[in-house]
C-alpha cells in the first residue's frame, strides 16, 4: 500500500511539475529567444518481490530545453549575412538621391555654367554676361564643395557607426563572458539552468547580427567566439573576452583596421566582412571610397581643363588669362622632433599633379636636398637643390628660416580636392574669351586670302642638334675652366638657350690662329662674327637640321648695334668692359640722414701678357693689320714692327694711348716678374738685360739680392722689391714702364737663374681704363688673333637671348679654350604672350617674317603655294594662295573684345573626353551616381534573397524551440487530467489502508 | 510542421508592413505623377533622366544664341539695305554727272548731294546693335569701325575677324561680317601705276572731287567703281538673307528636337496613370485580404475551447 501511495504522490509531484513547466512556456511566449522547455519524465527503478518486478512509478527526469545546435548555427549565420546588405543599401541610397538629383546634384551646376558660357560667347563684350558667367562658375565650385561635404559627412556617420558597433561588440563579449562565468559551475549542458542557456544564444545572435561568428560548445555549454570565421580572432574565451577597437584613415575611407586589445598589446584582428560592421565596412570600401576618389579626380580635371582653356586666352584688358578655378587645400604640417622651426609654406601650382597623400620632407645637409617619403607608398624622392622651395607632386613648397640636418616636417594635406573648388577670379573685365592672337590680312593686299591661327603647336625647329649647351660649361669666366673645342664649319660647337641673359662667352686663341666666332639664329641670321662668302654660308647652316632649307642666310643684323641690332638685342663680338654705377650712402650735407649717390666707377681690365714677337726681317712688319681692330667705334690704325725690333707692352699701350681723345681708352704698360722665395737659387748669379747683378758675388739672402739689382737700375732699369709675402718682385723702374725684362745667367748650362726662374725675355701686359666702356669689335680684316695680340679674349657677350636657342659656331682650323658666364634661363613661363610679327610676301615663292615691336626681319624663307607657314608654336593658313605684295600682320588681339574663340573652346569642353577612361565631364559624375546606384541595386537584390533564407532558418529554429499555444493548452490538458489520475491513486489507497485499518 | 504562435503573428506582421510600405510608395507616384519619386528608387532610370534633361537644356541654350544671332542680323540687314539704297543713288548721280550736257557748277551741286550721301553711309556703317555693339567692327565690337582721321579720310578702324556662335551641336554660325568686306575696297586699275586698293570711302571722297572739280575721266572712273561697290554690296546683302534663313530653319529644327526629348523625358520620367492605380487597387486588395484573414486566424485558439 504504500508502494501505491509513494506512486501516487511520486506521480502528482511529476504531473505538478509539469504543469508547471507548461505554464512556464506560456508565460514565456512574447520571451525574445526563449526556448521551449519539456519535462522529462522516467521512470522508477523497479522493486523486486521475489521474481516479479513492480514498478515504483515514475519521476521527473528533468527539464530539457529544445534547442538544436546546428539550426541555431544556421540561423545566426543566416541573421549575419542579411545584416550586411541593410547599410550599404541605406547609404548608398542616400549618396545616390543626394549627388543624382536635380536640385542638389552637379548635374544642373554643369548645364548652367555652359549655358552662360554659351551665352557669353555670343556677347563677349557684355559685361553684364561676364558678370553671370562668374556667378555661375561660382555656382559650379561651391556645388563640388557641397557635394563634397555630403560625401564626408556620411564618411563622418559611418565612422560613428561603426565604432558604436565594435562598443557593442565589446559589451556583448563581456556579457558573454560573465555567462559562461556562470556555466562554468556545471559539467553537462543538461545540468544547466535553461534561462543561462536562452540567455547565451540571445548574446549570440546579437552578436552575429553586427558581424558573423564562428561559435564553438563545450560539453558544459561554454562557447569560444571567433570573429568572422574559424580562423578568425578570438574574442570570447571561456570568462575572458577580448576588447576590439577600430582605426580609420582619413584619406582612404575604405581602410578600416579592426584592432584587438587596442589598449593592451595590440594586434590586428581578422577582418569583418558580415553583418553590420561588416555591410558598413563593405559600402565605405566599395561605394564611399570609390565614389569620393572619382569625384576628387573629377574635381582635378575639370579645374585643370578649364584653366588651361582659360590661360591660354586673353581677358577684356587684353592680358592673358588668369587661372579660373583654383583648389584650395589645406594643409596641417606637424614638426615634433624640430626645436625651431622654419615657416612651411604649400600651395598647389598643379592640380593635375597633386596626389592627396601626406609624406614627409627630411633635410639632408650633406647634399643640400630634402628627402621627402610618401607615406601611403613609402617612395622616397629628392628635392632640386636648395632649402628655399622645391616643387614635388604638384606642390610648391617654401621654406622660409633655418633648417638644420635630420629636420623633419611631416605634411598632411586635410581637405580633399573637390572640397577646396573655389572660384579664382571675381573681376568680370577678368574673363578670358578672346583668343590670344589675331591675323590679319593687312587692307591695302591686292590678294584677297585669309588667313586662320592654330596656337601651341610642336614647333617645326624647335632646338639645335648639335653643340653644347653652354649651361653645362659652368658658370665661370676664368680661363681654369675653359673647355677645349675644336672648331668645324659645319656645326654648332654651342648653344645659348632661349631665355639666358647676360651671356659672355669667351674664346682663347693660339698664336696666328684663323679661328673665329660665328652666332647664328635658326632661321638663318647671322648676328654676331665675321662676314662671309656664300660657300661658307651654305656650309654653316647645312650641319644641323635645326636650319631649314627654305631659309635664306641674312646678314643684315651682323654686328649692329642699337635700334638696328636683331631684335634690339644688346650684342658684341669682339671684347667688351663696361663701367659700373654704384649707389654709395654718404652723410646728407644738412646734416640729417644719408644721401643716396650714384658713383660710377671706371671700366678696367688687365690684359694677359701681350704678343712677345721679334722682327727678324729688313722691313717693318704689322702685328695687328690696318682695318683690324676697332675700339669704341674708332678704327685702330695698325700696330707695327720695326725692322729687328723686339714688341713690348709699352709699345702697345704707347700705341694705344695715340687713339685716347678718340676712344677714351688709356693704356698702361707693366712688366712685372714675380720670383716666389721658394725658387730663389742663391747658388746661381743672374743678368738682367745683360747686365750682371751683384758684380760677381753671390748675395745671402733674398733681400740682399733684391738691393744687388736695385743697384743696377740705372743700367737695367728694372728695379726690384720684396713683398708681403717674402717674393721678390721684379718690376720697371719709373719711366720704363711696360719694357720687356730679358733675364739670363752667366752659367750657360743653367736654365733658370738666382730668381729661379727661366732664362728668357718676359714681357708685360696692359691694363685699360676707360670712364665709359673699353669695346673692341673687328674691322673687316680682323680676327680674334688679333686680340690675342694684345693679351685679351675674344668674346660673345649677349644680353639677352630673347625668345630663340642661338647656335655658336667656331670656324677656322684648329681648336680654341672656351670658358663660359651667364644668368641661367628660369624655369620655362609658360604664359608668356606671343610677340605680334608680320608676314610680308615678296613674291609668291619668298615672304619674310618680321618682329613688328623690334622691325627685325627673323627670318626670310622660300613659301611652296598650300603650304602652311610655322613659326614657333604658331601656325597659319590660308585660304587661297597669297600673291606678292600681301601682307599679312599677326598680333596681339587688344581691343578685340568681341572676339570669343575661346569662350567657344570653354563651351566645346562639355563633349570633350576629358576623363582618363575618355568620358565627358557629365558622363564621368553621371557613371559615379550609377555606380554606386548599380551596387545599391544589387544589394538590394542580394537582400531579397537573403531575407528568404533567414525567414526560412527562422522558421525551423522556431519549429523547434518556439512555442505554440495550442501545444502548450493540449499539454496542460494532458497533464492536468494525469494530475487528477494521480490524485485519484493516492485517493484510492487511502481507501485501501481504511479497509485495512476497518479490520475488528 | 509546427508553427509557433510567436511565428504565426510576426509573419503576418511582416506581410502586412511590407504590402503597407508598397502602397505607402505607389500613392507617392500617383501624387507626383512621376514614376521615379527619388533616384534611388531606379538608378539606371534615373541617368538616363538627367541626360535627356541635359540635352532639352542645351537646345533652350542654342536657341538663347539663336536670338543674339538674329539681334545682329536684323541691324545689319537694315543697314544694309539702306546702303544698298544710297549706293542706287550713286550710281544715278554718277550716270547723269557723266553725261556730257553737264557744266560745272551742275556737278558742283551733285556733289552736295554725295558728300550728303556719303556721310549718311559712314552712319549706317557704324551702326550698332541692341546691346551697343558695333555691327561692322569684326571682332572689335567696342570701337567705331569708319572714323575721320584728320586728313579728311574715312579709315576702317576694325578688323576682319568673323564671330561665331554655336546653335546646335553641328552648327556654329558666324554673327557678323566685317566692315572691310561689306564696304569692301576695290582694286583700282591706272595706267603706268601698280594696281593698288582703293577703299570704298575713298571712292566716293574721290567722286566728290572729281565733280568737284570737273574731271569727266574721274566721274567715268567713279561710277565704274560705284557700280563694283553696289555689287559687292548686293553680295553681302545675300550673305545676311542666307544667314537670316539659316536662323529660322535652325529655329524649326530646334524646337523640333526640344519636342522629341521632352515626349522621351516624358515616357521616360511619367507615370502611366492607368497601370498606377490597376496597381493600385491589386495592392490595396491584398492588403485587405492579409488584414481580415489575419484577424480571424488570430481568434482561433484551443484555449477558447477549455
Amino acid at each position: 500500500m504504500s508502494d501505491i501511495l509513494s506512486i501516487g504522490a511520486g506521480a502528482t509531484q511529476l504531473y505538478r511539475q509539469s504543469l508547471a513547466t507548461v505554464s512556464n512556456n506560456i508565460a514565456n511566449l512574447n520571451t525574445e529567444g526563449y526556448s521551449r522547455q519539456v519535462a522529462t519524465s522516467a521512470e522508477g527503478m523497479p522493486s523486486q518481490q521475489g521474481t516479479v518486478f513492480i514498478g515504483t512509478g515514475a519521476r521527473l527526469e528533468g527539464v530539457s530545453r529544445a534547442y538544436d545546435e546546428f539550426v541555431e548555427t544556421s540561423l545566426r549565420n543566416s541573421g549575419s549575412d542579411l545584416a550586411t546588405q541593410e547599410p550599404l543599401i541605406q547609404y548608398a541610397n542616400r549618396i545616390v538621391d543626394m549627388m543624382g538629383s536635380q536640385t542638389s546634384g552637379l548635374s544642373n551646376a554643369l548645364d548652367q555654367f555652359f549655358a552662360t558660357a554659351s551665352n557669353l560667347s555670343a556677347d563677349p563684350a557684355s559685361s553684364i554676361q561676364r558678370d553671370m558667367f562668374l556667378r555661375d562658375a561660382d555656382a559650379l565650385a561651391s556645388r563640388f564643395r557641397e557635394i563634397s561635404g555630403h560625401l564626408s559627412d556620411i564618411q563622418t556617420e559611418t565612422q560613428s557607426s561603426i565604432e558604436l558597433q565594435i562598443t557593442t561588440v565589446n559589451t556583448l563579449s563581456q556579457q558573454l563572458a560573465t555567462v559562461n562565468a556562470k556555466l562554468s559551475s556545471k559539467l553537462t549542458t543538461d545540468r544547466q539552468p535553461p534561462g543561462l542557456l536562452d540567455q547565451r544564444d540571445q548574446i549570440l545572435r546579437d552578436l552575429s547580427d553586427i558581424s558573423r561568428v564562428h561559435v564553438t560548445e563545450s560539453p558544459a555549454g561554454e562557447v569560444s567566439v571567433r570573429l568572422g570565421s574559424s580562423s578568425g580572432t578570438l574574442i570570447v574565451d571561456g570568462k575572458a573576452s577580448t576588447n576590439l577597437g577600430v582605426s580609420f584613415d582619413p584619406n582612404n575611407p575604405g581602410k578600416v583596421a579592426i584592432i584587438a586589445d587596442p589598449y593592451g598589446t595590440a594586434y590586428a584582428a581578422s577582418a569583418v566582412s558580415n553583418g553590420l560592421l561588416g555591410g558598413l565596412i563593405n559600402f565605405r570600401n566599395q561605394a564611399l571610397g570609390p565614389a569620393m576618389n572619382s569625384f576628387d579626380y573629377l574635381a582635378q580635371t575639370v579645374v585643370k581643363e578649364v584653366n588651361q582653356i582659360h590661360t591660354s586666352g586673353l581677358d577684356a584688358r587684353g592680358e592673358r588669362g588668369q587661372a579660373l578655378f583654383k583648389i584650395d587645400s589645406v594643409f596641417e604640417i606637424s614638426a615634433p622632433t624640430v626645436l625651431d622651426k622654419a615657416a612651411i609654406s604649400i600651395e598647389v601650382v598643379d592640380p593635375d599633379a597633386f596626389k592627396f597623400s601626406s609624406f614627409e620632407m627630411r633635410w639632408m645637409e650633406t647634399d643640400k636636398v630634402w628627402r621627402i617619403q610618401d607615406a601611403t607608398t613609402n617612395a622616397v624622392t629628392f628635392s632640386a637643390l636648395g632649402a628655399e622651395g622645391f616643387i614635388h607632386a604638384g606642390l610648391q613648397i617654401s621654406s622660409v628660416g633655418a633648417v638644420n640636418d635630420g629636420d623633419t616636417y611631416f605634411v598632411t594635406p586635410s581637405t580633399r580636392p573637390a572640397a577646396g573648388f573655389r572660384l579664382a577670379q571675381t573681376d568680370p573685365m577678368a574673363v578670358a574669351a578672346a583668343e590670344r592672337m589675331r591675323p590679319v590680312a593687312s587692307e591695302a593686299n591686292i590678294g584677297d586670302s585669309k588667313v586662320s591661327l592654330l596656337y601651341d603647336q610642336t614647333p617645326a625647329f624647335s632646338s639645335f642638334t648639335s653643340g653644347t649647351d653652354i649651361t653645362s660649361l659652368g658658370n665661370a669666366l676664368g680661363t681654369a675652366t675653359a673647355v677645349a673645342t675644336t672648331a668645324s664649319n659645319i656645326k654648332p660647337a654651342f648653344i645659348i638657350p632661349k631665355g639666358a641673359d647676360n651671356v659672355s662667352l669667351m674664346m682663347e686663341v693660339p698664336l696666328d690662329s684663323n679661328l673665329r666666332f660665328q652666332v647664328m639664329t635658326h632661321e638663318g641670321v647671322h648676328v654676331l662674327g665675321h662676314s662671309i662668302d656664300t660657300a661658307t654660308q651654305a656650309a654653316l647652316v647645312s650641319g644641323d637640321a635645326a636650319f631649314s632649307a627654305t631659309n635664306s642666310y641674312s646678314s643684315t643684323y651682323l654686328n649692329a648695334v642699337g635700334t638696328a641690332a636683331y631684335l634690339d638685342t644688346d650684342m658684341t663680338y669682339g671684347f667688351l668692359a663696361k663701367s659700373i654705377d654704384r649707389l654709395e650712402y654718404t652723410p646728407a650735407p644738412s646734416g640729417s640722414g644719408m644721401q643716396q649717390t650714384t658713383l660710377t666707377v671706371n671700366a678696367q681690365i688687365e690684359t694677359a701678357p701681350v704678343r712677345l714677337q721679334d722682327n727678324a726681317t729688313a722691313s717693318t712688319v704689322d702685328l695687328i693689320a690696318a682695318n683690324s681692330l676697332v675700339l669704341n667705334d674708332q678704327a685702330l690704325p695698325p700696330l707695327t714692327l720695326a725692322a729687328g725690333a723686339t714688341s713690348s707692352a709699352a709699345d702697345m699701350a704707347t700705341w694705344l694711348n695715340a687713339s685716347t681723345g678718340t676712344t677714351g681708352v688709356t693704356a698702361t704698360a707693366s712688366t712685372i716678374i714675380r720670383a716666389p722665395a721658394t725658387s730663389i737659387d742663391l747658388t746661381q748669379q743672374v743678368r738682367i738685360g745683360g747686365q750682371l747683378i751683384g758684380g760677381g758675388s753671390y748675395p745671402s739672402d733674398i733681400h740682399a739680392l733684391s738691393t744687388a739689382i736695385n743697384n743696377e737700375t740705372s743700367t737695367t732699369n728694372v728695379t726690384s722689391y720684396v713683398d708681403r709675402e717674402g717674393d721678390l718682385i721684379i718690376t720697371n723702374a719709373a719711366g720704363f714702364e711696360g719694357a720687356n725684362i730679358a733675364l739670363s745667367n752667366p752659367n750657360a748650362a743653367s736654365a733658370t737663374n738666382a730668381l729661379g726662374q727661366a732664362n728668357q725675355t718676359y714681357i708685360g701686359n696692359l691694363s685699360l681704363d676707360s670712364a665709359d666702356k673699353i669695346r673692341f669689335t673687328f674691322g673687316a680684316s680682323g680676327v680674334p688673333a688679333d686680340l690675342a695680340v694684345l693679351g685679351l679674349r675674344t668674346g660673345i657677350y649677349i644680353d639677352s637671348s630673347k625668345d630663340e636657342d642661338l647656335a655658336v659656331f667656331i670656324t677656322g682650323t684648329g681648336s680654341a679654350n672656351v670658358a663660359a658666364g651667364f644668368t641661367p634661363p628660369p624655369v620655362a613661363n609658360k604664359l608668356a604672350n606671343e610677340q605680334p610679327f608680320s608676314i610680308d610676301f615678296v613674291s609668291s615663292t619668298q615672304y619674310t617674317i618680321t618682329d613688328t615691336t623690334t622691325g627685325t626681319v627673323v627670318a626670310t624663307r622660300a613659301h611652296i603655294a598650300g603650304d602652311d607657314i610655322d613659326y614657333k608654336t604658331l601656325s597659319l593658313t590660308f585660304d587661297t594662295d597669297p600673291i606678292a605684295g600681301d601682307r599679312f600682320v599677326v598680333d596681339g588681339n587688344k581691343d578685340g573684345i568681341g572676339n570669343n574663340t575661346n569662350m567657344l573652346l570653354l563651351v566645346a569642353l562639355q563633349d570633350k573626353p576629358v576623363l582618363s577612361n575618355g568620358r565627358t565631364i557629365r558622363d564621368g559624375y553621371i557613371d559615379i551616381v550609377s555606380t554606386v546606384g548599380n551596387k545599391a541595386t544589387l544589394s538590394k537584390i542580394s537582400q531579397e534573397a537573403l531575407q528568404v533564407v533567414y525567414d526560412q532558418a527562422n522558421q525551423s529554429r522556431d519549429q523547434v524551440s518556439g512555442v505554440s499555444l495550442d501545444e502548450e493548452a493540449a499539454d496542460l490538458i494532458r497533464f492536468q487530467q494525469a494530475y487528477q489520475a494521480s490524485a485519484q491513486i493516492i485517493q484510492m489507497a487511502s481507501k485501501l489502508f481504511d479497509s485495512i485499518l476497518g479490520i475488528r | 510542421m509546427k508553427i509557433s504562435t510567436g511565428q504565426v503573428f510576426e509573419r503576418a506582421v511582416t506581410q502586412m508592413t511590407t504590402q503597407q510600405a508598397k502602397l505607402a510608395q505607389m500613392q507617392t507616384q500617383l501624387a507626383s505623377g512621376k514614376q521615379i519619386v527619388q533616384p534611388s528608387d531606379d538608378p539606371d532610370k534615373a541617368a538616363i533622366i538627367q541626360r535627356l534633361n541635359t540635352a532639352y537644356e542645351r537646345q533652350e541654350v542654342y536657341e538663347t544664341s539663336l536670338d543674339s544671332v538674329n539681334n545682329r542680323l536684323v541691324a545689319e540687314e537694315s543697314a544694309l539695305m539702306g546702303t544698298d539704297n544710297i549706293l542706287q543713288r550713286l550710281r544715278e548721280l554718277a550716270v547723269r554727272a557723266s553725261s556730257d550736257t553737264l557744266t560745272a557748277p551742275d556737278r558742283k551741286i551733285i556733289a552736295i548731294e554725295v558728300s550728303t550721301l556719303k556721310d549718311a553711309v559712314v552712319a549706317l556703317a557704324n551702326t550698332q546693335d541692341i546691346t551697343g555693339n558695333y555691327v561692322f567692327s569684326g571682332s572689335m565690337t567696342k570701337t567705331v569701325p569708319f572714323a575721320i582721321d584728320g586728313a579728311g579720310a574715312t579709315l576702317y578702324k576694325g578688323d576682319d575677324r568673323y564671330v561665331e556662335v554655336d546653335v546646335s551641336e553641328q552648327l556654329r554660325l558666324s554673327m557678323n561680317r566685317p566692315g572691310n568686306e561689306v564696304f569692301a575696297s576695290v582694286v583700282r586699275q591706272e595706267a603706268g601705276v601698280d594696281p593698288r586698293r582703293v577703299s570704298f570711302f575713298s571712292v566716293i571722297d574721290d567722286f566728290v572731287t572729281a565733280l568737284n572739280n570737273n574731271q569727266t575721266a574721274g566721274v567715268q572712273r567713279s561710277l565704274a567703281e560705284v557700280s563694283e561697290m553696289s555689287e559687292n554690296l548686293s553680295g553681302s546683302l545675300a550673305d545676311v538673307g542666307s544667314r537670316m534663313l539659316v536662323v529660322d530653319s535652325q529655329r524649326e529644327m530646334l524646337s523640333d528636337a526640344k519636342l522629341r526629348y521632352k515626349t522621351l523625358l516624358s515616357g521616360v520620367e511619367d507615370l502611366d496613370y492607368a497601370k498606377a492605380v490597376t496597381a493600385l487597387s491589386a495592392e490595396m486588395l491584398s492588403l485587405e485580404a492579409a488584414q481580415s484573414s489575419f484577424a480571424k486566424i488570430s481568434q482561433l485558439s484551443l484555449f477558447n475551447y477549455m
